[in-house]
């Protein structure tokens, strides 16, 4: 996605008040430099009028000046991308990029080209998720990968010996790389859509895979509970160990029982049964 | 033995909207920083206040990791939130500043303490109040301050 960014240059008092004004909007993120400060808006929210409307606003607004600039969208994560390491998680699921060498001394092997989707099996949640995911039989069960990211715990379900598996996530990158990373790793017959919780509606699975966040799993646990199949199972993460008892809480009312968590440094995963 | 410290960053994201987008992008990216860690880490810490501009200081380690602080929403911003004339249409923006009382002025001056280089709540009382006059907010009532 490409980003707008205006760069104020005016005195440093005013950096904290032109924010103010700015935090109201569609303004999402700002950066704080040494002749002043820059904004950064989507592009498509962006419109100049507005912007000089609001400045106007501003006492002392005739000292502000500003240059806008477009900042075409691209992989900003490539440069640790370039450099990540190979993981191996609960001794047992390998990960790595193409362009590290073939290990075939570990039962599972997946490779991940990252492109800036999450899940690379860095991320203590990767890792929870996939060591529950190893506790359970998925021999011929349906899978969901529900914020799929880089679309690894698909990828590792199908090794597992999974059979109808279904990949979603909303963010364009993580769509595009999940299809990329399925193809390189022979596991094409995953079915990989963009969306969210809308779109499996009606749909039925024996095991759902979320790692996500506690917002979204808030709100979205009642629609994977309707599409988990009696004796069901769902795996949720990206929360803090803090969020469990919230958590649990929302996914009892959903019909769902809470039967283990699992943590690594301040991060949890859970199973839940229907 | 301490790690070397590479850089700090210092940026204002909404709680809970932190994406791999500029300026987090190209900021840590070009570090070797894994941004979407960062992003995932700051959302779970600020999933509570969301739309809520919070200053976060990362400092980024020669080794490519990293750590950052999030600290509470700069004084004008939270006078902003407390007088803004909410609901309004676009034309309504146009007087977008009220006022905001005494009290709210000692609530936001206890809450930014700990960032201020102040020693008592009447000196940082007094900052935040200045702040709202630079702002064109007005503060009501008989003010408190000697």
């Amino acid at each position: 996605m490409n980003y707008i960014e205006i760069n104020f240059t005016n005195s440093p008092e005013l950096n904290d008040v032109i924010l103010a004004f700015l935090s109201d909007t569609d303004f999402e993120m700002f950066e704080e430099k040494e002749n002043g400060l820059s904004a950064y808006i989507p592009e498509d929210k962006f419109d100049e009028i507005d912007l000089n409307a609001l400045i106007i606003q501003i006492p002392g607004s005739e000292n502000i000046r500003f240059d806008v600039s477009l900042i075409k969208g691209r992989n900003w994560n490539k440069e640790w991308e370039s450099n990540f390491e190979p993981v191996l998680i609960a001794k047992k699921v390998f990960i790595r990029a193409p362009f590290h060498e073939i290990n075939n001394s570990y039962p599972y092997e997946i490779i991940i080209e990252p492109k800036m989707s999450f899940g690379t099996g860095h991320h203590s949640t990767t890792a929870l998720m996939i060591e529950l995911m190893l506790e359970v039989d998925l021999k011929n069960k349906s899978v969901l990968d529900m914020g799929c990211g880089s679309g690894v715990l698909a990828i590792l379900a199908h090794k597992l010996g999974s059979g109808n598996i279904l990949a979603v996530d909303f963010d364009e990158w993580a769509y595009e790389n999940t299809i990329e990373n399925c193809q390189r790793n022979n596991t094409s017959s995953i079915e990989v859509l963009k969306g969210n919780a809308s779109v499996i509606a009606g749909r039925a699975f024996d095991v759902i895979l979320a790692n996500i966040n506690r917002n979204i799993l808030l709100a979205d646990t009642e629609a994977y509970s309707k599409c988990l199949n009696e004796n069901g199972i769902l795996m949720q993460s990206g929360f803090l160990i803090e969020d469990e008892s919230v958590l649990i809480k929302n996914a009892q009312s959903a019909g769902l029982k809470h039967v283990k968590s699992v943590h690594q440094d301040k991060w949890s995963a859970m199973l839940f049964s229907k | 033995m301490a790690k070397e410290i590479g850089t700090y960053i210092k940026l204002q994201v909404k709680g809970g909207a932190a994406n791999p987008a500029p300026p987090i992008g190209p900021a840590l990216g070009a570090k070797g920083v894994n941004i979407m860690e960062f992003c995932k880490q700051f959302n779970a810490r600020t999933q509570d206040q969301p739309g809520k501009v919070l200053p976060v200081i990362i400092t980024v380690y020669t080794d490519k990791s990293f750590e950052f602080v999030i600290k509470t929403p700069p004084a004008a911003v939270q006078l902003m939130d407390l007088a803004k004339i909410k609901g309004g249409s676009k034309e309504s923006n146009r007087n977008k500043v009220g006022s905001v009382t005494w009290d709210q002025v000692r609530s936001i001056a206890e809450n930014k303490m700990p960032d201020l280089n102040c020693f008592t709540i009447e000196s940082a009382m007094s900052m935040v109040a200045g702040t709202a006059r630079s702002m064109g907010v007005t503060v009501t009532g008989d003010s408190p301050l000697k």
